[in-house]
């Protein structure tokens, strides 16, 4: 166990500030602007588009944009911090604690980071530009602990016991164990579980080009389709059998340019997922291009989330309209990327299907944008106490 | 037909005739899983192999082994056997249906491979396991059907560790001094036989001389390569402790019982008339020559009651030659390098896995 914030050895030592901070704290607006600057700024983090990515999530316009929507959409309320949040963040997707703690820190919270002691050259650069930067702010600093360790309940029992919100970024066997660890009476939680991301396309109105193949390949490949925002399933509008080898035909040549090079693990599960497929669903047809597999299912219920292994594995299936689609969706599902298709008519679809899933909608190339509505919440107000003067 | 390769020496077929009868049985065996077995024709429609000409050995569709542990996969009503492998690295266990035409065929090719390099007199064994092993069941595990179908090729069988793994010292030198000078058989799986015996014999010191054994064992390197003991290795410590030189490790699975590739004299594991190796790039699934490495394919005649004619393992090797091994064996000889290495786990569904 490492704490790199605050200067303390161990956790025996965590003492909490008495009073809390206002959201959108000026002091915290300034800490993320500067933060996003030294990101952006250095050299050292272009390296790691995902980093690029962070640097202009928290830069100034952004965060002021988000102060705008926040005050706007709760002009009516009080709000206050709901006092110390403990973060779990996955080990390999290295960004999300950092958007989990701006999110929080710009409710007011005070905040317990848990990062994994897994080690590569991106998060540790990342923490050790995020403890300089914090140094500078002395509010922030004694209001911020950032604990390395490997998963070890001891732990986690004791920062759970101390926190009023537990903010677990999945999967579900994770939040499974969590969630046996006591939290206080009075406490909340916020889980993300391992969701499943699909792209919708109209052929009819998208052109096959190389910006759409170098967006599908950033929405899909980013994560090797791992991550929960991640196109693992590709639904067709208008498509006939020609324009679907078409494409798929382009999306394995652009691949190919990209160089990527597969563990015999991954070629083997995708092999396996494939057979498993057509055995629990006779007629359909699967391809196996190298670097992707395509599975052509048959109807879309035989979407099988537990199946998807990943790496380059697509499920793709005919869909008579848009409504099919939000009628046949369920909570596992998170991301529908749309090529195509009109925002009304999105709208139009989710109002009278009320589907049971699917809590973002994004152009192509935007899946892996994070923003501060994930996963069916607004994380700012989740993480904020609502006051009702009634008098 | 299936019988006939067995009036042959098993390590007789050129390349030309061998991948003939090779390609005419397969064609058979894949016609009767499509009638057979829905699962098998799932698969052969969906990956568009259904109505293909199989032109070559390459061209069949070979199927992942891990689905055995997933499926239920049989075209056999008749089964009166089913093979359960002892699945020590996962949870899940493959389930081998076999009817009694398979399992004979089993016994046949496994004494047609073992008499190559024993003879045909039954010699006295030496089995390095417990006896408890041997339990009649319709549930048979992999270790327990191979420790069976190997003691067909012994007499006066000699069980010479006790149900806490510990050699019976007792009963190891009473049979050496009985059969002393006389040829011997020992088998065992590989690493039980380095670990409870030969590691026994070393801390003991023992002075046993096993000149006329001939040692048989498989059940794969895993866990003896964690210990950094090489197949190389393994020969050369027997030799010097117990002058034991014929050393012959094989190479099989659960999924193909009967159809074992043995180690030659030289060192290399042979392929005999009625199965066959082919080597695929981990990338591609593309064929692949000799000395490149990647997934093994195994083909084999001998599996008839289950699709598992032509299967891909999770195993890496490489094939080295192809008749003309300085053993004099025809066949495609090859090695096997090890088992497709775990990959990273990546993705936000791993927050607590790090820790196993």
């Amino acid at each position: 166990m490492n704490i790199l914030t605050p200067d303390i050895k161990h956790i025996d030592e965590i003492t909490f500030a008495k009073d809390m901070l206002k959201a959108f704290d000026e002091e915290s607006v300034e800490f993320i602007a500067t933060l996003s600057k030294n990101l952006l700024q250095s050299k050292a983090y272009r390296l790691f588009p995902e980093l690029v990515a962070l640097g202009f999530w928290m830069r100034h316009s952004h965060i002021k944009q988000l102060k705008k929507d926040f005050f706007l959409r709760n002009s009516e309320r009080i709000l206050l911090p709901r006092g110390i949040v403990f973060h779990i963040a996955p080990t390999n997707v290295d960004t999300i604690f950092v958007y989990s703690m701006i999110l929080s820190m710009l409710a007011g919270n005070s905040n317990i980071l848990r990062v994994s002691q897994k080690s590569n050259p991106q998060i540790d650069a990342l923490l050790n530009l995020i403890v300089t930067t914090i140094k500078e702010y002395p509010r922030l600093y004694e209001r911020t602990f950032i604990i390395r360790y490997a998963h070890e309940d001891d732990i986690n029992k004791k920062l759970s016991s101390y926190c009023d919100v537990r903010v677990i970024w999945g999967g579900d066997e994770t939040i499974k164990h969590i969630r046996s660890i006591p939290i206080k009476a009075t406490s909340t939680e916020l889980v993300f579980a391992d969701k499943f991301s699909l792209l919708v396309i109209d052929a009819k109105k998208t052109l096959f080009d190389e910006y759409f193949y170098e967006a599908l390949y950033r929405d899909s490949f980013t994560f090797m389709q791992e991550a929960c925002s991640s196109i693992r399933s590709v639904c067709w509008l208008n498509a006939d059998e020609d324009i679907k080898s078409e494409f798929w035909n382009g999306f394995s040549r652009y691949i190919k340019e990209q160089n990527i090079s597969l563990e015999p693990k991954n070629i083997m599960d995708k092999l396996v997922a494939q057979s498993s497929l057509a055995i629990e669903n006779p007629q359909i047809k699967t391809q196996f291009k190298d670097e992707i597999s395509i599975v052509s299912l048959n109807d879309i219920s035989q979407i099988d989330v537990a199946k998807h292994c990943g790496f380059g594995l697509f499920y793709e299936v005919d869909i008579e309209d848009i409504e099919t689609l939000f009628s046949h969706s369920f909570r596992k599902y998170q991301t529908l990327v749309v090529s195509g298709i009109e925002k009304k008519s999105i709208i139009k679809a989710i109002q009278n299907t009320q589907p049971k899933g699917i809590d973002r909608i994004v152009k192509l190339g935007e899946a892996m944008n994070f923003k501060s509505l994930w996963d069916g919440y607004d994380i700012i107000f989740s993480l904020s106490r609502i006051v009702d003067v009634d008098i | 037909m299936i019988e006939d390769i067995f009036s042959l020496a098993p390590y007789s077929l050129k390349k030309e005739e061998k991948s003939a009868f090779l390609l005419k049985e397969l064609k058979y065996l894949t016609r009767l899983h499509v009638r057979d077995c829905k699962s098998y024709k799932n698969i052969l429609e969906a990956f568009g192999y259904i109505d293909k000409e199989y032109q070559k050995l390459e061209d069949f569709f070979a199927m992942p082994v891990r689905l055995f542990k997933e499926y239920d996969i049989s075209s056999s009503s008749k089964i009166f056997k089913t093979l359960v492998s002892s699945g020590t690295t996962s949870s899940k266990v493959s389930k081998i249906y076999l009817d009694a035409q398979t399992a004979q065929l089993q016994t046949k090719a496994l004494v047609k491979i073992m008499q190559d390099f024993l003879g045909k007199k039954r010699l006295p064994m030496l089995l390095v396991e417990s006896k408890s092993i041997i339990k009649n069941s319709k549930m048979f595990s992999a270790r327990a059907a191979g420790v069976l179908g190997v003691s067909n090729f012994g007499r006066k069988h000699t069980y010479i560790l006790d149900d806490d793994m510990k050699l019976n010292r007792a009963a190891l030198e009473e049979f050496l001094s009985r059969y002393e000078n006389e040829p011997i058989l020992i088998f065992g799986f590989t690493f039980m036989v380095w670990k409870y015996f030969f590691k026994a014999i070393e801390r003991d010191n023992l002075s046993i001389d096993l000149s006329q054994a001939t040692l048989f064992h498989s059940g794969g390197w895993k866990k003896l390569q964690d210990e950094a003991v090489s197949n190389e290795l393994f020969k050369k410590s027997f030799k010097n402790l117990t002058s034991l030189e014929k050393i012959h490790n094989f190479y099989g699975m659960v999924e193909q019982v009967g159809s074992i590739f043995v180690e030659c004299e030289e060192g290399h594991l042979h392929t005999p008339n009625f199965a066959d190796i082919i080597i695929r790039d981990t990338q591609t699934l593309e064929p692949l020559g000799f000395n490149a490495q990647g997934f093994i394919e195994l083909i084999s005649t001998v599996a008839r009651s289950y699709a598992g004619h032509v299967l891909l393992s999770e195993d890496i090797g490489e094939v080295l030659g192809e008749d003309d091994c300085a053993c004099g064996r025809m066949g495609k000889y090859f090695r096997v390098i090890g088992r497709v290495a775990s990959a990273e786990v990546r993705g936000c569904s791993d927050t607590y896995e790090e820790k196993q």
